[in-house]
């Protein structure tokens, strides 16, 4: 939750609201505007944007964005306008396999995703970033390059729009020929549940910043994965592979959150020493702090 | 045998509740939901175990629930053992009567041949039962619709030493039919002595009795006694036949024949037969009478040959000197016959308490003359050798203080120091059956000659019995029970001080009794009869060493021997006479079905057990 937003702001955040709205390109700029005004009233003032002109202060003008020595010079009030430095590639990779179409809460993982990864996009097309997407399973199933041309984000929004859920996950593949295609420095940001070998996921983590690649990581779980809030004998159905387990929830409720937490404990554990930056995102919660977490990334990364 | 049956079988449709959990758990197994995760290889990563051990403690519980609901059920049910044999209609037990009045030649395979032929005459569809009996019985085949089982052990019964007891083995077979209906059928010789007055024997009124006659000895001779004296050694014999017969005797002394004789003896009486031959006086005598017909055995007498132990007297006096100080009493002691002597001890008072605590044998009865010398340890040795099993006799004579009455188990009060010497008192038995009187038999009255110048003032308790009472209404001999011993006061000298006592002819028997009546009768038995035993019976006749190593001679019931008969009309009204204590076997018998009945007890016990389980194995599922 960013620190000194509104209410009103933050309900364009929340998952659940953001998937009422109509087209993916509204979803994006909804998203990002609600977290922008949020963040507008934060005493953070470390995204990456620079000096662009001068603009007359207009009523409503944060006071501290006043360049007081032309105030001095001029004896009128003009407030800074920044835009970016320099150009980063930005690739966003979004999870589609099967695991990834779970969701207790009216949203799935994979619209949680899709949500979040066209705000990304959005956002870094915004600050005039050249933005790519890729979406796989056991494969890349697409695979749009990085660019920051106007009218690629409306390509990418509409590849978000238009994925499919496929089978099984594999998440290393496209991470490795991600890495073999980088030809820049960027920033890659990984939008997936993460439940393969982490050894696998691990490796092809690391092989993206031995190409000097930026790496954020989006561990996306469904509340219910990491809670298990099952009571009742139940017959469980692998989403991806169909296998069945029967079992009672309340007998192996410990069991299962001691798996889980292992899991997660040791992708931040590990990703951390790679110099990744791993974020556990339960897709109940609001978007901003994924957001939040990108512009972190991206400040690092002048 | 033995089935199971209920009291109250409705309850039995309680079972049907049983079904209850097993639909619930039915019902519960398919409400399973099915549900869509994507981390199912995070839950198969735990223990199977998990889900099997469920399963497996949800069929326990099932099974649990099911078997309270059933134990309740059963319990209310009311189970019981019930006799299979009850549907054949009833039971009919067949008495073969095994004592040795059924030993003459052939008898008893007559015995097993009428025996066999009331098992075979039994209706199908009646159980039958055997039961061998003489003076206590044997369920030698039980309850059985076979017949087979039956006629097998009549083969395997013979006959023995016994002597005959109708009211046990009829009341034993009373006991196998118990609470069903049935029959007994006796096979016995319908010997009259069977039915002594010994015995607790009963037969219910519902259960018929018929008895089947073995013809008994055309002639039985018997010796029935033997008895050494200082001339000869005497032996009777009895003629059980209906004829005169000329008995030959013969005497063995530690077996070797010694002696013959001969007799005429008349039908049904007994004579005795004088061997001029005096038996030593530690050894193995025996008579034993030719008789090829009879019983084979009673036609020996058996008499083990040993010196009686000496009772053992301490005889306390001021000095130790018995023969001085209490020289009538000695006397009197070594005048005793042969048969019971006593070993006196004169023990100076003093050194009472010293010779009681004493390791080895103490003396049987300790004989208080004196209190001088006396100290509070021997007053409570004596207590204590009283309390133990000793007798103790005090003298409450010129010798003894006063107080010494309330030392031992506070008998008496002190009395005055010096006797009423206004007139003279006779002593008067207060009751002629106590074993010290009745042992004088009619001489009893004797004792009234005596003139007790002097005596004692002894105040009796609610703890002492007076045995005597002086005419002038003081007591005179008072005795107390002290847990196992014995106390006796006499409250008058035995010295010839304030009495004339010991010159008068009663003075030893008075004695001799008194002590005997104290010191109880230690000596070991020599002879027991079969049947007896002090520990295990005996069985057979003859010389025995018992299971403690001592030797004893081992003899028939001479009742036994006598083979006269009962009339059949006469055996059954003694059976109707037997049947009069009906409600002591009802009682046993009712308290027997209780018991049989029970079972709902460990049925509830059961119940509470598995729903203790059940709530256990719950609470740790939950």
């Amino acid at each position: 939750m960013p620190v000194g937003a509104t209410g009103g702001e933050l309900r364009f955040l929340d998952p659940a609201v953001i998937a009422r709205i109509g087209s993916i390109e509204l979803k994006a700029r909804t998203i990002v505007e609600g977290f922008l005004a949020g963040l507008h009233r934060s005493p953070f003032k470390g995204f990456s944007v620079e000096f662009a002109e001068y603009r007359q202060y207009l009523p409503g003008d944060d006071l501290s964005t006043i360049d007081w020595k032309v105030y001095a010079r001029s004896d009128r009030h003009y407030v800074k306008k920044f835009e970016e430095e320099t150009n980063v590639d930005c690739h966003v990779l979004l999870d589609v396999s099967g695991s990834m179409g779970y969701g207790s809460t009216g949203v799935t993982k994979a619209e949680y995703g899709s949500y979040l990864a066209a705000a990304l996009a959005y956002l870094m097309n915004r600050q005039r970033d050249a933005v790519g997407f890729m979406a796989f399973d056991d494969d890349i199933v697409t695979h749009l390059g990085a660019s920051a041309r106007p009218g690629h984000l409306r390509s990418v929004l509409l590849e978000l729009d238009r994925v499919k859920l496929g089978s099984r996950s594999n998440v290393a593949k496209p991470l490795h020929q991600l890495a073999d295609a980088l030809v820049k420095r960027g920033i890659v940001v990984l939008l997936s549940d993460l439940l393969d070998e982490p050894e696998q996921v691990i490796q092809g983590l690391r092989h993206l910043r031995f190409r000097g690649a930026d790496v954020v990581v989006f561990h996306l779980l469904d509340h219910d994965e990491l809670t298990f809030p099952f009571e009742r004998v139940t017959r469980f159905r692998d989403l991806e592979t169909a296998d069945e387990v029967l079992a009672a929830p309340l007998e192996i409720r410990d069991h299962y959150l001691r798996e889980i937490n292992t899991l997660v404990s040791r992708y931040e554990r590990e990703l951390r020493l790679v110099g990744v930056d791993y974020h556990l995102v339960d897709t109940s919660k609001p978007l901003d702090f994924a957001l939040m977490s990108y512009l972190s990334t991206r400040s690092r990364h002048q | 045998m033995f089935g199971v049956s209920f009291l109250v079988p409705a309850f039995l449709v309680g079972l049907a509740a049983a079904a209850i959990p097993i639909v619930l758990h039915l019902l519960k197994r398919e409400t399973a939901v099915r549900r869509a995760f994507a981390a199912v290889f995070l839950i198969k990563r735990t223990p199977v175990e998990q889900a099997a051990r469920r399963r497996l403690r949800e069929w326990l519980l099932l099974a649990l629930r099911v078997t309270a609901l059933v134990l309740l059920a059963l319990a209310f049910a009311r189970p019981y053992l019930a006799d299979t044999t009850a549907q054949f209609g009833g039971v009919t037990v067949v008495a073969l009567d095994r004592s040795f009045s059924m030993s003459s030649p052939g008898q008893f395979a007559r015995a097993r041949e009428l025996a066999r032929e009331a098992v075979n005459a039994v209706p199908a569809g009646h159980a039958v039962a055997v039961v061998a009996f003489d003076e206590t019985a044997a369920v030698v085949a039980p309850p059985s619709a076979g017949r087979p089982a039956a006629l097998e052990a009549i083969a395997d019964v013979s006959a023995g030493a016994g002597a005959t007891r109708y009211r046990v083995g009829l009341s034993r077979a009373a006991e196998v039919i118990g609470t069903r209906a049935g029959r007994i059928v006796i096979v016995t010789d319908l010997q009259r002595s069977g039915w002594g007055a010994e015995g607790q024997g009963v037969v219910p009124d519902r259960i018929p009795v018929s008895a089947v006659m073995v013809d008994s000895p055309a002639g039985n001779l018997a010796v029935t006694a033997i008895s050494g004296g200082p001339s000869g050694t005497r032996a009777t014999v009895l003629n059980g036949g209906e004829g005169t017969r000329l008995a030959q005797l013969r005497l063995l002394v530690d077996g070797a024949e010694v002696d013959r004789a001969s007799v005429t003896v008349p039908a049904g009486v007994s004579s005795e037969v004088d061997f001029p031959v005096v038996l030593p006086r530690r050894g193995e005598a025996s008579v034993v009478v030719e008789d090829d017909a009879g019983y084979a055995a009673d036609n020996a007498r058996y008499l083990l040959l040993a010196p009686p132990e000496p009772m053992e007297v301490a005889v306390v006096t001021a000095s130790g000197d018995a023969a001085t100080e209490a020289f009538f009493l000695y006397q009197a002691l070594q005048v005793a016959d042969a048969e019971v002597r006593f070993a006196i001890e004169p023990v100076p008072a003093s050194r009472l308490a010293t010779r009681l605590a004493a390791p080895g044998s103490a003396p049987a009865v300790v004989l208080v003359l004196t209190s001088r010398g006396l100290d509070r340890r021997g007053v409570a040795a004596l207590d204590a050798f009283t309390r133990v099993g000793g007798g103790v006799l005090l003298v409450a004579g010129p010798d003894l203080e006063p107080i010494m009455l309330a030392g031992l188990g506070g008998v008496g009060q002190p009395a005055p120091a010096d006797g009423d010497t206004a007139a003279d008192r006779q002593l008067v038995p207060a009751d002629g059956r106590h074993p010290i009187f009745q042992a004088l038999g009619e001489r009893v009255g004797n004792l009234a000659q005596v003139r007790y110048a002097r005596t004692r003032a002894i105040e009796p308790t609610d703890e002492t019995r007076v045995l005597a009472w002086f005419s002038d209404g003081a007591v005179a001999l008072v005795e107390q029970d002290l847990d196992a011993g014995r106390l006796l006061v006499f409250g008058s000298d035995l010295d010839d001080a304030w009495n004339d006592f010991p010159r008068h002819p009663m003075f030893v028997p008075f004695v001799y009794e008194t002590l005997r009546y104290l010191g109880g009768d230690r000596r070991p038995r020599r002879a027991l009869l079969v049947g007896d035993g002090p520990a295990a019976r005996v069985e057979e006749t003859g010389f025995v060493t018992l299971a403690d190593g001592v030797r004893v001679a081992v003899n028939v019931d001479r009742a036994e021997s006598d083979p006269t008969r009962m009339s059949t009309a006469e055996f059954d009204a003694a059976v109707a006479q037997a049947r009069g204590a009906i409600v002591a076997a009802t009682s046993d018998t009712d308290g027997q079905q209780e018991r049989d009945q029970g079972y709902w007890r460990y049925g509830l016990g059961l119940m509470a057990l598995a729903l203790a389980a059940e709530s256990l194995l719950g609470s740790r599922m939950s």
